[in-house]
C-alpha cells in the first residue's frame, strides 16, 4: 500500500515539474522568436514621426510579454519545491541581489564621478541570472 | 541538532529516495537532515515522527545530548 502511495506522489510531483518546465521553455522560446526579429526590425527602420516612435516602443517592449509569462511559470514552480530547496533558492537570490547591488552601485559611482563608459541596463538581468546560478551551486554545496 | 533518521531508515530497509517519497521532499533534503547539515521545520519533524510512530524527541536531540 505504501509503495503505491509513494509511486502516486512521485508521479504527481514529476508531472508538475514537467508541466512547469514545458511552460517555461515555451515562453522563453517565444521570447527568443520575438526578440531577434525585433532587433533586426529596429536596426533597419528609422523614426520620422511621433506615432512611428510609439509603434517602435511597442515593438521593443512586446518580447517582454512572453518573458513575463516565463518568469511567472518559474515563480509557480517554486511552489512544488520542498523546504530545503526553497531555502537554497532564497540564499541564491540573496547572493544574486547582493552581487548585483554591489556591482551596479560601484559602477554607477564610477560612472558619475570618474567618467566611466556608460553600460546599458540590459546587462543587469543576464548578470542576475548568472549570479543566481552561482548562488544555487554554492548553497547546494553547503547542504551536501 | 542530531538525529536518528539514518538508523530508523535502515531498520525499515528504506532508501533515502523511499523516505523522501513518503515525506514528499527531495532525496537531497533527507541526505542533508541525516548528515546534520539541515534542521527540518517543525511540520516536517512532526511528519517524520508520525511516519516512524515515535515522538520528535525520540528522533531529534540537541548537539550536547
Amino acid at each position: 500500500m505504501m509503495e503505491i502511495i509513494l509511486q502516486i506522489i512521485k508521479e504527481t510531483n514529476m508531472r508538475k515539474q514537467r508541466q512547469y518546465r514545458r511552460q517555461f521553455a515555451i515562453w522563453m522560446g517565444l521570447y527568443a522568436v520575438m526578440f531577434f526579429p525585433m532587433i533586426m526590425l529596429m536596426a533597419v527602420t528609422e523614426v520620422f514621426t511621433p506615432w512611428a516612435s510609439s509603434l517602435r516602443c511597442l515593438f521593443v517592449l512586446l518580447p517582454l510579454v512572453p518573458m513575463f509569462l516565463a518568469l511567472r511559470a518559474f515563480i509557480r514552480s517554486l511552489d512544488s519545491l520542498d523546504e530545503l530547496q526553497r531555502r537554497i533558492h532564497l540564499e541564491a537570490f540573496a547572493f544574486s541581489l547582493s552581487c548585483i547591488c554591489m556591482l551596479t552601485f560601484s559602477y554607477g559611482m564610477l560612472e558619475a564621478f570618474v567618467d566611466q563608459q556608460h553600460v546599458s541596463l540590459i546587462f543587469v538581468l543576464p548578470m542576475a541570472i548568472i549570479f543566481w546560478f552561482v548562488g544555487v551551486l554554492l548553497a547546494r554545496r553547503r547542504y551536501q | 541538532m542530531k538525529n536518528r533518521l539514518k538508523v530508523l531508515r535502515a531498520e525499515r530497509d528504506w532508501s533515502q529516495a523511499d523516505l523522501a517519497g513518503y515525506l514528499e521532499v527531495s532525496r537531497q533534503t533527507i541526505n542533508a537532515i541525516e548528515r546534520g547539515k539541515y534542521d527540518p521545520s517543525l511540520p516536517l519533524a512532526f511528519k517524520i515522527a508520525k511516519l516512524f510512530e515515535l515522538s520528535i524527541e525520540e528522533i531529534f536531540f540537541p548537539d550536547e545530548a
